[in-house]
Parts: structure tokens; C-alpha cells; sequence
């Protein structure tokens, strides 16, 4: 299998926080990779690296092959390569629906701006929403949805975006313990149905359990260990960092 | 809104627009900028309502609008320095095909050039978010009244002149049942209705929903892999346009064009055009029309009742719409009657447990 993803020796520097320092790592093709470290070990940092929110001081990432590091924000979601946020980014102000509808992916050409939205995204929208359980609630606007709906919505915004690879910042974070298997179990059918690749930052470790085929663990910004789930789990390292030995 | 209500709103300004010089003609003036006032608000909604940029320098197009049709007109007949240099001394008149030739020239430069300058001051001030935008916009504004004083060939501080209406015999030429004043209320009219048209479509295609995408979330637009940029400058190009024939037509009304009280005068027109959209209900279609409605018979109702206290009065004004009316007149009707807007209402959905059935 190949990588559709390589971070190579990436670092990133606010002022004198070392967020990343000299970071590696490569993700295969349709494989399920998690993320772990403590609070403030740089991963949403890392993520940020990737998709272009901020530029990185040194290092190089690829997407397919491509280089990611010079482009914008928006140019890499083209590309297939979408991100969900820690703390919840939906559209308050309008219905589900429409969060659903303007999720999708077309051309942002000036002559294709105009355009009216098809009738067919209404049925694509409402498919991906009971995906993952909103169905009902497809006509509330999506600011009145609980934190953990608006998880659940983001979720369902990627997926119409038809990506091919998805990197989520802690999709069960605020959800109640019963929903959490509905969520490990999407995410193995996204995995699985739409052959997309996941790259998941998550704290919970039965998650990650469950979930991953590999792991990789940062503490204070540099990459500490990797490996599959069970060899981090006896990691020595791993446990002192999440434990707090010296 | 259902289209009956929509159809019966728009039927009622359709017999307004039609009929006010045969009812109200010692009005026309009044309706002629109500009419304005409405493209302000329109416009001005499409930044401040619908993408959530608060935006103070909307009246860089108007005023701007205002000089380059004026000067159109003029330059196509005479030399635009000799006329300003005279100022009054000289008498220069247009006749009849020179005024009706240089002026849809003018009306449409007048939105064009303003689309242009949109294109380049939003490529940089849009980058500039939130209150940066705001105080960022409030500068150009203030800048574009000085710039305009330092131009001597639009008479500078002096201000110029547009040309008067010709005549025919030593009568004022009668067009649309009356003279200078008819003509440009229909003028006004026909601007508020191509407007108000024209943002009916957009707000319902993709563009209209990403504006709103971008007030309710441009990270996450951006992160979704919308160009931002893009939308928000194209929005602003719409702006442009209409507030700089806005300007061309004002300028021909008021007769009389001066840098920081009449074109650039961001303390009233730049002030109002908030307020309006305020008091009917930013983000709306229809809030826009109905706050310029209410404000400008306040203003008249003050300027005629209150004259020295009127400012305290608007004053007033300001503080009763942002106290008890923060959403605007639309946004007390969406609270209280939310199926007009076509929002479904569902205690069930509201209540209905999430749940993921892992089986299917």
C-alpha cells in the first residue's frame, strides 16, 4: 500500500513554543491511524500544519505526492483532504440541511458561483445525516443542536465533501459513552464503505482501541512512539508521559 | 416569506413606485431618496447582514459614483476645468440630446469605475476581520471625502455643479409627465427595483448561501475548501455597483456635489444605511426596505418636528432599535412567527434522542 500522506522532519515555532519540533510520520492508504499525547503535546497544532492554517518553520508534508506546506487553506480541501475541529465549526444560523448542502464539493470558478443548489443534494444531505444518526433533526438550525450533535454534523459536512482522507480532532470528545460505540462503529463503516483514510486525534483510549490499526503518540511537541495499539499501550514511555513520571 | 405576502409587498412599492408624482408631487424629492435609501440599505446589507462584515466604507462608491457620472456629463458637452473654474460665473447648458447622451454613459461608468475600486481596496481591507474591518472601512471613508477635497478639477472643497435639466422654448423639457424631478424618481425607482431583483436571485443561488456560510463560520468555510476571498470581494463588487448609480442619480437630484457633505458624508448616509438595515432586520431581503421605510419617515417626521433636537432624536431611535429590536423588525417576526421564513418548527425534532443503530 502507499502513503497518501508523509509529514517529513516538520516544525513549528511560536516564538519560543516548540509546538512541533522535527515531526515524521506517514499514513497508508485506507488505513485507520490515530493520534494521542497529552493536552499541549502539539498535535492540533499538527493538524493545523497540515491543512495550511498556519505556515511551518521547516519540513515538508505531502498529500498523494503533493507538496502541501506553500498551499492555502482552502486549496487543499480540493485536493481530498478535509479536517473537522476540536471545538465544534458549523454554520449556526442555518438549517442542517443547508450546512449539509453547502458542504458539497464543486467548482468555485466565478462562472460556477451563481449556480442554483440541484434538488438531488437534498437526498445525498439526508442519507449522510441519519448516517450518523440527525436525521430528525434536519430542519432545526444547526446552532441549536448540543455540542456533541454538532460533532456528529461536522462529521456528516466531511463526508459530503467526498474526501479521501479525513483527519478528525477528537470526534467523541462531549459525546455520552452509549453514542460513542454509534461513532467507533461509523467510523469503521466510513473506513470501510467510502475507502476513506482516517487520521484521528482522540483522547479516549478504548476509542483508539477499538479504532486504530496504528499509533502515534507526541508529548511536548515531538514525537515520542509509534506503533500498533497494543505495543503503545505497553509503552513505557507512552504511560510515563500520559502518567507524569519524570 | 410566502410569495403571496412577497407578491402583495412588492405590488404595494410597485404602486408607489408608479403613481407617488401623480399623489404626492410636492413629495418627490422625499420618495426619490427613500427610493435611494433602500440601495443603501439593500447593499449595504449584502456585507454587514448577510456576511456578517460590518462594513463603514460603502460610501466611497456612492460618492465616487456621484463625481464620475457629474464629470461624464459635463466632459462629454465641455471641458470639465473650465466649468468647474467657473464656478457660476459662466453659464454652461446642455441641450436636449447632449444632457439624455452623457448621461447613461455616466450612469454607467458611475458603476462600473466604482466596481473596479471595490476590486482593489477589497483585495486587501477584506483581509481585515470583525471590528478591523469596520474601523479599517471607517478610514477609507473618511479618506476618500479628503482625497476629493484635494481635487481641483472636481472644484475641490468648493464642490461643483451637475448640469441642469434643458430646456425646450425657455421651458424645462417635460418628460414622464413633469420635468427634472419626475424623471429621476423614476430613475430612483427603476435602480431600487433592478437592486432589489437582483439580490432576489443571488441570495438563493450557491453565492448568497456562502456569505452567509462565511458570517456564521469563514474558518470553517475556508477549512471546507471555500475561497472566501473570492465571495467576499464579488460581494462587494455587487455593493459598488449599485451604490455608485445611487451616487450618479443623488448627485443629479441634489444638484449640487461638495466632497464631505453631500458625496463622502459618512456621518449621515454612511450611518443611515446601518441603521436601516438594523431597524428592519439585517440578513433579510425584505428587512432593508422596511427599515429605510421606517427611517426615513422618522427623519422627515424629526427634521419637520424636532428641528435643532433631531439628532437627539435619532439618538433615541438608535438606542430603542438596539435595546428592544436588536434583530431588527424581521428578526422580532422570525422569533415570533418562524414558519413565514420558511423555518420548520418541530417539537419532536427538537426532543428526538440521537441515536446510531450499529446494526444497519
Amino acid at each position: 500500500m502507499t502513503n497518501i500522506l508523509e509529514v517529513n522532519n516538520v516544525s513549528k515555532f511560536f516564538g519560543g513554543v516548540r509546538a512541533n519540533e522535527d515531526i515524521s510520520l506517514s499514513i497508508k492508504q485506507g488505513s485507520i491511524v490515530s493520534l494521542i499525547g497529552p493536552n499541549g503535546s502539539g498535535k492540533t497544532t499538527l493538524f493545523n500544519s497540515i491543512v495550511g492554517t498556519h505556515p511551518i518553520d521547516n519540513g515538508s508534508i505531502k498529500f498523494e505526492g503533493k507538496e502541501l506546506s506553500k498551499m492555502l487553506v482552502h486549496e487543499i480541501p480540493p485536493l481530498g483532504l478535509l479536517r473537522t475541529f476540536q471545538q465544534t465549526k458549523i454554520y449556526g444560523q442555518m438549517s442542517c440541511m443547508m450546512n449539509m448542502k453547502i458542504s458539497k464539493k464543486v467548482s468555485n470558478a466565478y462562472t460556477r458561483m451563481f449556480d442554483k443548489l440541484p434538488k438531488e443534494l437534498d437526498d445525498e444531505a439526508e442519507q449522510y445525516l441519519s448516517f450518523v444518526g440527525l436525521y430528525e433533526k434536519r430542519n432545526l438550525r444547526a446552532g441549536e443542536l448540543s455540542f456533541g450533535q454538532q460533532k456528529l454534523l461536522e462529521l456528516a459536512m466531511a463526508l459530503m465533501n467526498g474526501p479521501k482522507m479525513l483527519m478528525l480532532d477528537e470526534p467523541t470528545a462531549g459525546i455520552n459513552p452509549t453514542l460513542i460505540n454509534g461513532i467507533i462503529d461509523r467510523l469503521i463503516k466510513i473506513n470501510d464503505k467510502y475507502k476513506i483514510t482516517l487520521f484521528v486525534i482522540e483522547h479516549n483510549m478504548r476509542v483508539v482501541m477499538n479504532l486504530a490499526q496504528h499509533v502515534f503518540c507526541m508529548a511536548h511537541g515531538k514525537m515520542l512512539a509509534d506503533g500498533t495499539p497494543q505495543e503503545i499501550k505497553n509503552d513505557k514511555r507512552v504511560i510515563d508521559a500520559y502518567l507524569g513520571a519524570s | 416569506m410566502t410569495n403571496i405576502k412577497e407578491l402583495s409587498a412588492l405590488s404595494l412599492l410597485m404602486f408607489f413606485g408608479i403613481f407617488i408624482p401623480f399623489l404626492a408631487p410636492a413629495y418627490l424629492t422625499q420618495f426619490s431618496e427613500l427610493w435611494i435609501f433602500m440601495v443603501f440599505a439593500l447593499t449595504w446589507n449584502i456585507q454587514g447582514g448577510k456576511m456578517g462584515y460590518n462594513t463603514f466604507g460603502n460610501i466611497i462608491f456612492f460618492g465616487l459614483g456621484m463625481y464620475i457620472c457629474a464629470s461624464v456629463q459635463i466632459g462629454y458637452a465641455f471641458n470639465l476645468a473650465d466649468w468647474t473654474a467657473a464656478g457660476g460665473y459662466k453659464t454652461f447648458v446642455h441641450n436636449t440630446s447632449q444632457y439624455f447622451m452623457s448621461l447613461p454613459i455616466g450612469l454607467l461608468l458611475a458603476g462600473i469605475i466604482p466596481m473596479l475600486v471595490a476590486l482593489v481596496l477589497g483585495s486587501f481591507m477584506l483581509i481585515l476581520r470583525g471590528h478591523y474591518f469596520a474601523i479599517g472601512t471607517l478610514g477609507l471613508g473618511i479618506a476618500a471625502g479628503e482625497f476629493a477635497t484635494t481635487m481641483d478639477i472636481w472644484g475641490g472643497g468648493m464642490g461643483m455643479t451637475v448640469p441642469v435639466w434643458p430646456k425646450v422654448d425657455g421651458q424645462d423639457l417635460e418628460l414622464f409627465f413633469g420635468a427634472k424631478r419626475n424623471f429621476f424618481f423614476y430613475l430612483t425607482f427603476i435602480l431600487f427595483l433592478v437592486t432589489f431583483f437582483t439580490l432576489r436571485w443571488l441570495y438563493n443561488t450557491r453565492f448568497g448561501l456562502i456569505l452567509t456560510a462565511i458570517r456564521d463560520n469563514e474558518d470553517k468555510a475556508e477549512a471546507m475548501g471555500i475561497p472566501t476571498m473570492r465571495y467576499k470581494v464579488t460581494g462587494w463588487l455587487f455593493s459598488a455597483f449599485f451604490m455608485g448609480i445611487a451616487g450618479a442619480l443623488f448627485g443629479n437630484i441634489n444638484g449640487y456635489i461638495e466632497p464631505t457633505e453631500v458625496a463622502f458624508n459618512g456621518a449621515t448616509f454612511g450611518v443611515y444605511m446601518v441603521l436601516m438595515t438594523i431597524l428592519g432586520g439585517k440578513g433579510t431581503l425584505w428587512g432593508p426596505i422596511i427599515g429605510a421605510i421606517l427611517f426615513q419617515l422618522f427623519k422627515e417626521f424629526f427634521w419637520t418636528y424636532f428641528l435643532g433636537w433631531q439628532l437627539v432624536a435619532l439618538g433615541f431611535l438608535i438606542v430603542i432599535i438596539v435595546v428592544f429590536f436588536p434583530e431588527g423588525l424581521m428578526g422580532w417576526l422570525r422569533g415570533k412567527k418562524p414558519e413565514w421564513f420558511g423555518e420548520v418548527v418541530d417539537k419532536k425534532a427538537r426532543l428526538a434522542q440521537v441515536t446510531i443503530n450499529t446494526n444497519d
